[in-house]
């Protein structure tokens, strides 16, 4: 049951792998400067994915700001013209020769299978869209389909005063990577939609996978992968959560890991700067989480290197205000920006909002693992772990300062967010967990060992 | 001994728990058919919502694209039923992407709507017309 003429779902299903590998193989143009030595091969491919998506979200929103619309056959070609400038350029080119290749990945053990199996059951109920959002009908899917048949972000239609269940100032990379699968398929197809979940959900295995390689006890880190994929699948199947955005920001969060977790470095910088632009043209959620990640990484190298360095904060910065600046820019143009988003703090609400949390937090569709959020303040207390604790208890305190002050009654509001919006932090707390568990408890560890190369 | 058990009785715990939720979604996959849902809880195959595909598939074939329309659907008397028909109309709006959709109550259907759906309500207003009586569904011009 689709509307308007699906193309079928092999035909679309091909289109949204092939424009995955694209976006891959786009990103991969650019590994001199993304990629370090020793990085594995699977957390490259989310590195070049995530920077190839976020090079896609500039050329459409570049499209939009033009006034030119989405054809296929321009998308397409833009894409080709891309990948051969970076080919071509001779500073990318150097620099890509000097990575060395990367190696699959020949350790797979239990820990992996066992993700991998909760990833497989998890793909079945997505796939049939049994466990589709129904922000997939209300939000994600319909600007998807919408963006589609416009050949564009239909800056009108979101502005129209009916529109505001759409969260018509939400940044657009999702329903764009929906639309520009559906351009090449020539048409929308829901099924084939959720491929993009699933792909979300192996970066985060592929992610967290490369942060436990680093923890000290292996069967700790292969627990640790095992429980972070059933934990997210078995929250995305009872909360119903294939097709929405939620999962890019646990990703993007996961990619950072691996930089956040050694000293800071060049590719550190880039790997957790595309993390933060992703996070921000996946969700608003993600704009706040973009400023504390960059936020985070920049005072880490203050602290280390005692002076602030200007290269680094711009290769952290750079991307996210290249996707923020012009997503700012529509919304203030189509006055997008929804009322509902902010208002005065009010501390009374407090009597409301902690009975609420508490509610929320018993989510069955956890199972009593959303407990697992307060591991950020507990993982304050191990070195190695404290820029990501930072980072999970700052966006936790964001969400928390959001029911302070949105104008809209907060019981409700909590009820139907705060179990979905943890998971975005979850995830990446649990693997920093199980490095944490794996390497000795307050600190007492060396600091990571694996140092960046000479020039970094 | 306590860094293993730990995550052991998490990994046990997560199995589990997974397991629940495959049988939780294969009880409800077996269900689909049977089940009466409220409309913010359909899912595709609900047969709620194929009757409302239907009447919108119509719906499709005669309203020009890029039309506004306002869709009207039982609200009853309480704020459950208002729900209801909100999340009929956001339904509505996903299964017709081509045109916009609002509530019929909306303030700005009086202006905009240029067709009026009735889907099981009984509308009888003076500035609709009738065009189609459609699959569970009447279609109407807005004068």
């Amino acid at each position: 049951m689709s509307p308007m003429s699906a193309p079928g779902l092999l035909p679309a299903t091909l289109a949204v792998l092939a424009l995955a590998a694209a976006l891959v193989f786009l990103g991969s143009r650019f590994s001199g400067a993304l990629i370090r030595p020793g990085d594995g091969a699977p957390h490259r491919w989310v590195v070049y994915g995530m920077s190839g998506a976020l090079a896609v979200h500039l050329l459409l929103m570049g499209l939009d700001l033009l006034g030119v619309p989405w054809h296929p056959l321009l998308v397409a070609g833009l894409l080709a013209l891309g990948i051969g400038l970076a080919h071509v350029l001779p500073p990318l080119a150097r620099a890509r020769r000097a990575v060395e290749p990367a190696r699959l990945p020949s350790d797979l053990a239990w820990g992996d299978g066992l993700a991998l199996f909760a990833f497989a059951v998890f793909a079945c109920t997505a796939v049939t869209l049994w466990t589709m959002t129904p922000d997939f009908i209300y939000h994600w899917g319909i600007k998807g389909h919408r963006f589609f048949l416009h050949r564009g972000v239909d800056y009108a239609w979101l502005a129209r005063p009916w529109s505001w269940p759409l969260h018509p100032d939400y940044p657009n990379l999702l329903p764009e990577l929906f639309a520009a699968g559906a351009l090449f398929a020539g048409g929308f197809e829901p099924h084939a939609q959720m491929l993009w979940t699933l792909i979300f959900f192996l970066a985060m295995l592929a992610a967290a996978r490369e942060a436990l390689r680093t923890a000290g006890d292996r069967w700790t880190g292969q627990a640790s992968l095992a429980i972070l994929g059933l934990t997210s699948a078995l929250f995305g199947m009872g909360h119903l959560m294939a097709g929405g955005a939620d999962w890019m920001i646990a990703a993007a969060f996961l990619a950072a890991l691996p930089a956040l977790l050694r000293p800071p470095d060049r590719a550190g910088d880039w790997q957790a700067g595309l993390a933060a632009a992703f996070a921000a043209s996946s969700k608003i959620e993600g704009a706040p989480f973009a400023v504390i990640l960059v936020a985070t990484q920049l005072a880490r190298r203050v602290i280390d290197e005692r002076r602030v360095d200007w290269k680094a904060a711009l290769r952290l910065g750079l991307p996210s205000v290249a996707v923020g600046v012009p997503w700012l820019l529509q919304v203030v143009r189509h006055h997008l920006f929804l009322g509902s988003n902010a208002g005065p703090f009010e501390p009374a609400r407090a009597r409301v909002i902690g009975p609420a949390l508490v509610e929320a937090l018993a989510d069955p569709a956890w199972h009593g693992l959303s407990l697992l959020v307060f591991l950020g303040p507990v993982l304050l207390l191990v070195r190695r772990t404290r820029p990501v604790a930072w980072l999970a208890t700052l966006q936790l305190l964001f969400y928390l300062y959001v029911y302070f002050t949105a104008p809209v009654e907060p019981r409700g509001y909590i009820i139907s967010s705060f179990s979905r919006l943890i998971f975005h932090l979850i995830p990446a707390l649990l693997v920093a967990g199980g490095i944490a568990g794996g390497e000795g408890i307050a600190g007492s560890s060396p600091p990571h060992p694996v140092r960046a190369p000479a020039g970094s | 001994m306590l860094r293993k058990a730990i995550p052991a009785l998490l990994l046990v715990w997560c199995a589990l728990s997974l397991a629940v939720e495959m049988g939780t979604a294969l009880e409800g996959w077996d269900l689909q058919e049977a089940s009466a849902r409220r409309p913010a809880a359909w899912r595709f195959g609900t047969p709620q919502l194929d009757r409302l595909a239907a009447c919108l598939d119509d719906v499709r074939a005669r309203v020009p694209r890029g039309s506004v329309i306002a869709f009207a659907s039982p609200a009853g008397q309480d704020v459950a039923g208002e729900r209801n028909a909100f999340f009929r109309t956001l339904w509505a709006a996903y299964l017709l992407p081509e045109h916009d959709v609002l509530q019929i109550d909306d303030p700005s259907a009086p202006q905009l709507a240029e067709y009026a759906v009735d889907f099981r309500v009984g509308l009888d207003l003076p500035r609709l017309e009738l065009l189609a009586q459609l699959r569970g569904c009447r279609l109407f011009k807005v004068r």
